[in-house]
């Protein structure tokens, strides 16, 4: 892989998000994470079960 | 007359699994491989029962070898004072900001085709007691969290450690310490500290920051600390996370992944951009400098016993050994079902290790991969429930 790869790819990650941020409009909380209509996580791993105990703790409090 | 009571009760079973449908992997001049399999299983079961919550996390894609490995968390919580809860028992030690790359998991949980070298990865399976304050209407969650390794040094009645070794009634090499198993730990032996503070800006942006401290007490046992920060930021359009660790840690010379001291450097930097309600791609780069100062070995007389060090031991002795990895991924994940995603991507990753300066090695004595080039295809797909 030519030694300048890895400066090309920072350039581009650093010029999406900021793109991104620019473009962002406020639509709140993004549907397509909803798990059910009480319970709001995503399907990122590490997150995922402590995300799960909050929601069964809001259900449970209910 | 019976004493009137009521119960109420609730009990849940969560899952995540991540399947390696289709991956593609090479390291350097070795053969490519296909790799198919499991990435991911894990179950976790939630009871609950008025202010008391139990929780058992089952990782059955871990190595299952050892007894009991099955349990990476078993743990009660007490949250009978309003923002505060305490826990207790084996699970994960909180002070790092972990987050999934692309296609491969983090450094800091052995996410790595080439192999790295990090001493501090996700504290998992220890014994301990937290206690946590806040919540998010709060602002802020701080956690502070007393804890052991389940695997400790075994001593004699004088406190001495007893060595694993082999050879003549006079003549000994020596290749561990003895170890036992235990469900509680022993402060006289070992303690941990942990205490991680989370910041909610507001319900986007997260800022956090922990520190680690542990410290054998037994034979000349130095600390190990560690400090880290980290940020995220997730919307409808965009999430960004970001982790840094400074660490430092210090083994005892025959244990297992041995060293003088080493000092670690760490940094992920990745983002996520929805490009519709199905579509999404995600870039993660991480960095990892190592700088491992090794022991020195030696002939040593004790009781009579001659002890001379192993062929292993006198190659790395007093070795200084500066270790740079890092690697960069890209995918485009596409959402299956609220549930349920398949993520498609590419990993390049590169190691570098100079002993003593001298750099471009072929072979470097525990150090796996250590100049090296790495390539990963993936096509996976993750679910949860």
């Amino acid at each position: 892989m030519p030694k300048k790869t890895p400066h090309f790819y920072f350039f581009f990650l650093f010029m999406t998000v900021l793109l991104s941020c620019a473009h962002e409009t406020p639509k709140g909380t993004a549907a397509r994470y909803t798990a059910s209509d009480d319970c709001v996580v995503n399907g990122e791993y590490h997150a995922y079960f402590e995300q799960v105990e909050k929601c069964l703790e809001k259900e449970h409090g209910k | 007359m019976p004493f009137p009571s009521a119960f109420s009760f609730d009990s849940s079973v969560k899952g995540f699994i991540a399947l390696d449908a289709l991956n593609f992997e090479k390291v350097s001049k070795e053969k490519g491989s296909t790799v198919i399999g499991i990435a991911v299983l894990d179950l976790k079961i939630f009871a609950e029962q008025d202010n008391m919550t139990a929780a058992i996390k089952l990782d059955l894609d871990g190595k299952l070898d050892k007894e009991n490995n099955i349990f990476e968390e078993a743990y009660a919580t007490y949250k009978g004072v309003p923002n505060m809860r305490f826990s207790l028992g084996k699970g994960v030690v909180r002070f790092q900001n972990l987050h999934w790359g692309a296609i491969e998991n983090s450094y800091q949980d052995g996410g790595s085709v080439i192999g790295s070298d990090n001493q501090y990865r996700k504290i998992s399976r220890k014994a301990f007691v937290s206690a946590s304050y806040g919540g998010r209407s709060l602002g802020f969650i701080n956690q502070f969290t007393l804890w052991g390794d389940s695997t400790q040094l075994f001593s004699d009645q004088n406190g001495k450690l007893s060595f694993i070794s082999s050879g003549t009634s006079t003549q000994k090499t020596i290749t561990g310490y003895r170890t036992e198993e235990v469900t509680a730990f022993d402060t006289n032996k070992q303690l941990g500290l942990a205490n991680k503070f989370e910041y909610f800006v507001n319900n986007s942006l997260k800022f956090s920051t922990g520190q680690y401290y542990y410290r054998g007490r037994l034979g000349d046992a130095k600390p190990n600390y560690a400090f880290d920060i980290g940020a995220s930021y997730e919307s409808s359009l965009l999430e960004f996370w970001m982790d840094a660790i400074y660490g430092h840690s210090a083994k005892l010379p025959y244990e297992s992944f041995t060293t003088k001291n080493k000092y670690e450097y760490f940094l992920q930097l990745g983002a996520e951009y929805f490009l519709n309600e199905k579509w999404s791609v995600i870039g993660n780069t991480e960095g990892l400098y190592i700088k491992d100062q090794q022991h020195t070995y030696s002939t040593f007389v004790e009781d009579g016993i001659t002890y001379i060090p192993t062929s292993q031991q006198n190659e790395k002795s007093g070795a200084l050994y500066r270790i740079f990895t890092y690697k960069i991924e890209t995918a485009l994940q596409y959402k299956l079902t609220k549930s349920a995603q398949i993520t498609y991507g590419a990993l390049y990753e590169k190691k570098r290790t100079k002993r003593n300066g001298i750099k471009n090695l072929s072979f470097v004595r525990d150090v796996r991969n250590a100049n090296a080039e790495a390539y990963k295809l993936a096509a996976s797909i993750s679910f949860w429930f």
